[in-house]
């Protein structure tokens, strides 16, 4: 069984970027989780997270999401559960929509049999390098939760 | 239809970067008609200066995401060439296979998902899935996968390298990864001749437009020029004089772009995989060559639309030349090589590449520690930029009859076809959603 953890943002939008930091963060922990997990650092995305997806049978994506919650604030769900609000229908080189190219993974059959999605709720996602200070708060919580979550997973606990 | 109307198309899609198209018409007769790239400069030549010889390969990589081979390559040319550097011919060879790789990335990224969807009548490849062409698209995401895994196992990684240093390679793949990768190349054979009968199905959709204009290409006396070559122009012909560039890329500046525009013989010239192939058809491998001609493709060809088909067919030709050059790697013999020693001196370097979207120079002066005091980057969609206008200014009177929305769209597609690559042209970098 391949196994991954995708840190999916753009640390240069602030917010965006949790899902680099927190991917950071587990990989300095590496240790106190389970063995044999790839961890990626899926940048901005794009149609190339298409091509990470097809590696893996088990996959937890970690990215911001709009959660209409406060912010720091997660939740873990998978793709099915939810449906992409965003209205464009078009990708550039740069930026496509996380949940349509995970949509495409399906509809092309390479979609890991269990994918997970840990998504927190961004403040400020607006140009620079800094976590706005709730999420930075934020940081050893959503870590621990993120822990609990990926041992449940990986473990095959959480189906 | 109406004597008046606009056409303001603000962040034009499914092209890399930010450009505009604007077009106000008023009693039929055109007022403004304009190709704006909106981008903001990213001073990549300032941040050079000051700079170790050895920084600024890694560091001119980040000025593009699709294109971090090519720029890869033509600094280390720069570089090698300012230090007197002659590096292996094994390292040659592995540097044309690392190039093939970023052609391939790059040419059926565009062809796929950004172009085809205006041939097929849809807004991005995701409606395609679940229709008729779900099973090209997975063609087209296998290729586009064969491609990035190639440029990884060449380069370290499929984006931004970190093998390719001065004078060689960090670290090169094996005997045994190189045939599998040489496998995997021969077996996606029957993928692209697939796409390309699909795309070959709705070629009739690309529009029937021609403007002669010069083109300009590397060109080289015994292969197709990727690695290397000599600028040569489709009006003028060969210009051996390679430090001396600025005299063919004559770069000006416009007053509605961030980018600066070039010109040479006319008053645009255009560069990228139709002016490769109206330079060099003759020198591509057989395959390439039948693409070309189940699709009509001839040189001279002046319609710009005809840029994708000419991708296809240097898709095919990279395909075949990457088989026929691992071939070549192993018959000599894979060998572990140290990097050509560097001895420090003051000097100036060029070094010129096509990439996928045509010539791309980078120049520096060193001093005698190696570290840059000066530096300068010439991006093959800068030297498109002009050509895109006149493009425009010739298409749009043609075509003013149809329905604003018409317009639009051919507009759009004429600017999709050279693929134009914005954030280097001027250069920035804008990403990402929540």
């Amino acid at each position: 069984m391949k196994a991954g953890i995708i840190g999916v943002g753009n640390p240069l939008r602030r917010d965006d970027g949790i899902g680099i930091v927190l991917l950071e963060k587990l990989i300095e922990k590496k240790s106190d989780l389970p063995e044999g997990i790839e961890y990626i650092d899926g940048g901005t995305g794009g149609m190339n997270l298409l091509h990470i997806l097809a590696l893996f049978d088990v996959a937890l994506v970690i990215d911001a999401v709009k959660l209409n919650g406060c912010p720091g604030e997660s939740k873990l769900f998978k793709s099915e559960d939810v449906r992409s609000k965003k209205s464009s229908i078009n990708i550039s080189t740069h930026e496509s929509d996380v949940l349509k190219i995970i949509n495409l993974s399906k509809e092309l059959g390479e979609i890991p049999d269990q994918l997970f999605i840990f998504g927190v709720q961004p403040k400020d996602v607006s140009q620079g390098d800094n976590l706005s200070p709730e999420l930075q708060k934020s940081i050893p919580l959503l870590t621990s939760n993120l822990k609990n979550e990926i041992t449940k997973i990986f473990d095959g606990k959480r189906k | 239809m109406s004597n008046d109307f606009s056409i303001h198309v603000e962040h034009l899609t499914r092209v890399e970067g930010h450009g505009n198209i604007e077009l106000d018409v008023k009693n039929g007769k055109i007022e403004k008609l304009q190709w704006n790239v909106v981008e903001a400069p990213r001073f990549f030549e300032a941040m050079l200066r000051g700079q170790q010889y050895n920084e600024l390969r890694p560091i001119t990589s980040r000025i593009c995401g699709i294109c971090s081979i090519g720029h890869s390559l033509a600094s280390l040319k720069a570089t090698e060439d300012a230090l007197g550097i002659k590096i292996t011919e094994q390292t040659a060879l592995l540097r044309r296979l690392a190039i093939h790789g970023e052609n391939m990335q790059s040419h059926i990224l565009h062809i796929g998902y950004l172009a085809a969807p205006d041939l097929l009548g849809v807004g991005s490849v995701f409606p395609l899935i679940g229709s008729k062409h779900t099973d090209t698209v997975l063609k087209i995401v296998k290729l586009h996968r064969l491609a990035n895994e190639m440029s990884d196992l060449i380069c370290g990684r499929t984006i931004h390298p970190i093998r390719l240093i001065v004078g060689g390679f960090s670290a090169i793949p094996t005997e045994k990864q190189l045939l599998a990768l040489r496998k995997r190349l021969e077996e996606s054979r029957t993928a692209t001749n697939d796409v390309a009968q699909v795309i070959l199905s709705v070629a009739d959709k690309l529009p029937d437009f021609t403007r002669e204009t010069e083109y300009i290409a590397l060109s080289h006396d015994d292969e197709y020029a990727l690695y290397d070559g000599v600028i040569n122009s489709t009006d003028t012909g060969k210009f051996q004089d390679y430090k001396n560039y600025q005299s063919i890329t004559n770069e000006y500046f416009v007053s509605h772009s961030t980018a600066k525009y070039a010109k040479h013989n006319r008053k645009s010239y255009m560069v990228g995989a139709l002016a490769r192939f109206n330079l060099n058809s003759s020198q591509l491998h057989p395959k390439a060559k039948d693409i070309a001609k189940m699709f009509g493709l001839k040189p001279i060809n002046c319609n710009p639309f005809m840029n994708t088909i000419a991708q296809l067919v240097e898709f095919v030709h990279s395909t075949e030349d990457s088989i026929h050059l691992i071939d070549k790697i192993l018959e000599r013999g894979l060998k572990e090589e140290k990097p050509v020693k560097v001895k420090v001196k003051a000097g100036r370097g060029v070094g010129l590449v096509e990439v996928p979207r045509g010539i791309l120079i980078h120049d520096y002066t060193l001093n005698s520690k190696g570290y840059c005091t000066k530096a300068n980057c010439i991006i093959p969609t800068n030297q498109n930029h002009a050509n895109i206008q006149l493009d425009m200014e010739k298409m749009v009177p043609e075509i003013i009859d149809r329905p604003p929305k018409e317009i639009e769209l051919t507009l759009e597609m004429l600017v999709r076809a050279y693929d134009p690559c914005i954030s280097c042209s001027t250069h920035y970098l804008d990403v990402k959603f929540v």
